[in-house]
């Protein structure tokens, strides 16, 4: 291989050329040489482990911030839901309940709303179970069966 | 996409938290596919709407901060534990009351204290603390929960060996013990006439901080006219009356350890420092 003119390509080929070398060196070369260079090996190997260990924590907070965020636009997407219900009290209990009867899978669930709170439900608490099951994508069916 | 079930210590591991102030509990719920919202709840003071990998989960607005987050987070324990049931609400009754039998809503309440008042973030501090409504209300200032939840967790994880018991009228609705004490210890079906409990469900006593009572008002143990107790005991909203039980004196709970592993020394605590037999 011919040697490069540019400095710097000079250097980037010795920076390769030594990471090869160290890349060829056995575990207990490397250590060796080290500590032969003077270093305190066990204080660069906490300092390392310390460093990934602030990277990684770094990352997992990362998660909580973007879930925090993730969190205000749901609230807002939420919030937006405007569905035309129908007018009448008696209407939206009797569409709440059908959009819960006709799951099976909420059957247990559904006795246990109903048994503690069904009736006990305001207006605005069936109105904004209704919205909120809009939201979710499972009340279209029952809507279309209203019309 | 199914989000798989995770326990408490994972979520809180995968979101870097280790300070109380890291639980942010609507970013958590987001982060395991619940989005927590606030409004104004009249049957009920909270619900979970879900379908698929999301739901919604409505906290009633107009109640206290500390209720709202547990109410979060109990709701949360529903979407990780029951999913594919669509619908829960859940009263006060609910949140305060089951404790006791293995159910749906007990499940949610471990879970929620498990989310909320982590072991690890929780243990660390507090050691040394008594078992007392005075430590609960400490502690729950720091993690933003209830008194009751956060009394229940200091009992489990706390360093003394201690109870909490809810009582009624009727007797007994619940209790929980420390680790540190014997399973052969079981509270009495209601508390003695002479225990501090007793005497505010009679209406009969005001509060004034934890009260040295003797063991055999609050124990079904043929020994336990042998010693005394800290008996804390407050009335909650319920009409109910929490009390923390806390052995300042081990001896008790020592002595049985011996009966049951013959003359075997078992360190305890570490906090046994006096020897303190009813006369």
């Amino acid at each position: 291989m011919s040697t490069p003119n540019d400095a710097g390509e000079r250097l980037h080929a010795l920076m390769v050329a030594l990471a090869d070398r160290q890349i060829s060196l056995s575990d207990t070369e490397v250590l060796d040489d080290a500590i032969a260079d003077g270093t305190d090996v066990r204080a660069e190997a906490g300092e390392v482990r310390g460093v990934l260990l602030a990277g990684l924590l770094s990352a997992k907070r990362q998660r909580l911030k973007d879930a925090q965020t993730a969190h205000k636009e749901a609230v807002t997407s939420i919030k937006a839901t405007n569905l035309q219900l129908p007018s009448g009290r008696a209407a939206r209990r009797a569409l709440l309940a059908s959009a819960l009867q006709r799951r099976p899978e909420v059957r247990e669930a559904m006795v246990t709303l109903q048994h503690r709170n069904f009736d006990s439900l305001s207006e605005d608490d069936i109105e904004s179970a209704l919205q909120q099951l809009h939201h979710l994508g499972i009340l279209d069916d029952d809507l279309d069966r209203e019309k | 996409m199914t989000i798989p079930f995770k326990a408490p210590a994972t979520v809180l591991d995968e979101l870097g938290v280790t300070e109380p102030s890291d639980i942010n509990i609507e970013a958590i719920a987001q982060y395991c596919g619940a989005t927590v919202v606030y409004e104004r709840l009249d049957g009920c003071e909270a619900r979970i709407l879900g379908a698929g990998d999301r739901a919604i989960i409505t906290v009633d607005a107009n109640a206290q901060r500390a209720r709202q987050r547990f109410s979060a987070a109990h709701e949360l324990g529903h979407w990780m534990r029951d999913r594919g049931k669509l619908a829960f609400a859940c009263t006060e009754k609910v949140l305060v009351r089951e404790w006791g039998d293995d159910n749906p809503e007990r499940r949610a309440n471990r879970y929620a204290a498990d989310l909320l008042l982590p072991r690890k973030i929780f243990e660390a501090r507090t050691r040394t603390m008594p078992a007392t409504f005075e430590s609960a209300r400490a502690l729950a200032k720091s993690f933003e929960t209830s008194m009751t939840s956060t009394a229940i967790r200091l009992v489990e994880l706390g360093s003394y060996p201690s109870m909490i018991v809810c009582s009624e009228g009727s007797g007994r609705k619940w209790f929980a013990r420390s680790p540190l004490v014997p399973s052969s210890l079981w509270p009495t079906a209601s508390p003695g006439k002479r225990s501090v409990a007793a005497r505010l469900l009679t209406g009969t006593a005001t509060v004034d901080g934890p009260e040295e009572v003797d063991a055999d008002e609050w124990l079904d143990h043929p020994d336990s006219s042998n010693y005394t107790i800290f008996e804390d005991s407050v009335r909650t909203g319920t009409g109910m009356v929490l009390s923390m039980l806390w052995w300042k004196d081990e001896h008790q709970i020592l002595d049985l350890l011996k009966e049951e592993d013959g003359d075997a020394e078992r360190p305890l605590s570490g906090h046994l420092s006096f020897k303190r037999r009813r006369g």
